[in-house]
């Protein structure tokens, strides 16, 4: 709490000045308010700069984290299992497109299966209006279901 | 099966599954709706130096967050109850196969004609032809044939375990001792892939399920081939 800088008689007889609030001095009005508050507007709303502990707190934990998980990486994990070699996600991947795996929406929505190709992004149908709602206006991507039997 | 990365279920296979697809979708926006609520007000709360000590009551927000949360809830609860009922409809199944869990393996019983029954065991990694899916493959697949209603019987040997495939929206508890019944119908030729979905010792998540959905004449052929 505040320490009281005026006696209780002194706070009185600043209240009772008749005097508009313009012409009693900046203190004066300041200690009016001190009367009542523990802070000031101005002295509420000043910066800290406590955001400089809390970056600097956060960056020294996540970099002594990081250090962790490479020493872990390095030490404890056992290598990767054969599977994951580009040779064998590339076959993989192909075993998911010919069963067709999440073909509404999911995986094999996502390949061309006439061109044999992932399937581009449409472009939209309004090129020359420059408007930021131009997505809204382009035509829905159409989802060829492929025939199942 | 799932994809690497992937967020959200996987497609739908069975008609239950893309009503389930879409009850996910409207709860998870309500959820999202009222974390993003949340999230504001507790940012609000503590980035400000304002304090109001002497609040004594607040009556009318009080009544809303109480009306508010129990209509949320009963705009949820609708459409699950729809879903539920939806599952037990009666649907006259063609095909009845039974699925027993065991330490570590699922074994399978077409027993409506003749009695075939196999065993499914995961294929070990180093023994995974090239492009094979790791601990996700198994030696027999279960092969059933497409759009056809079939009853799965699924009880367990041993321990606790559980039947589950997600992409047709079924996990049903293997409980020794006792008979649990799902049904399953499938839309799409192809295959399915699940695992074990209750703990049960040390290899649990090394007993998949594989389902492989075909033609009803290709299943009949496959049938006679097994016996």
């Amino acid at each position: 709490m505040r320490p009281m800088s005026r006696t209780a008689a002194d706070q009185k007889s600043l209240k009772e000045k008749k005097s508009p609030q313009s012409s009693l001095s900046i203190d004066e009005n300041v200690e009016l308010h001190h009367i009542q508050f523990n802070e000031s507007f101005a002295e509420m709303n000043r910066s800290m700069n406590k955001w400089q502990k809390v970056a600097g707190a956060t960056m020294l934990s996540g970099s002594f984290t990081a250090l962790i998980l490479i020493w872990e990486k390095h030490y404890v994990y056992f290598p990767a299992p054969h599977t994951s070699e580009e040779e064998w996600a590339a076959k993989q991947t192909k075993r998911m497109l010919d069963v067709k795996v999440s073909p509404i929406q999911g995986f094999s929505a996502k390949w061309d299966y006439d061109k044999n190709e992932w399937k581009k992004e449409e472009p939209a149908t309004h090129p020359s209006e420059p408007c930021l709602l131009c997505h809204l206006h382009a035509a829905p991507a159409t989802v060829v279901l492929q025939c199942q039997s | 099966m799932a994809c690497p990365f992937q967020m959200g279920l996987q497609d739908a296979t069975s008609p239950i599954m893309e009503e389930l697809l879409h009850f996910h979708d409207h709860t998870l926006m309500i959820v999202f709706l009222i974390s993003s609520l949340v999230l504001y007000i507790i940012s609000t709360m503590l980035t400000t130096k304002l304090t109001h000590t002497s609040t004594m009551d607040a009556q009318e927000v009080e009544t809303v967050w109480t009306i508010l949360p129990a209509i949320i809830l009963i705009l949820i609860a609708l459409p699950s109850l729809r879903i539920l009922y939806m599952m037990d409809e009666i649907n006259n199944p063609s095909l009845t196969v039974k699925t027993m869990g065991h330490q570590w393996y699922w074994s399978y019983e077409y027993t409506d004609y003749e009695d075939l029954n196999f065993d499914s065991y995961m294929i070990p990694t180093q023994e995974l032809k090239p492009g094979e899916l790791r601990l996700l493959e198994v030696d027999n697949r279960v092969v059933l044939p497409v759009e056809m209603t079939i009853r799965m019987l699924i009880s367990s040997e041993d321990v606790l375990h559980s039947w589950a495939v997600p992409s047709l929206g079924l996990k049903t508890d293997a409980i020794p001792g006792r008979l649990n019944q799902t049904t399953l119908m499938a839309m799409r030729p192809g295959l399915y892939y699940g695992q074990c979905s209750e703990i049960c010792g040390s290899n649990h998540s090394f007993m998949p399920i594989v389902l492989e959905l075909v033609p009803l004449s290709y299943f009949e052929e496959w049938s006679a081939s097994m016996l």
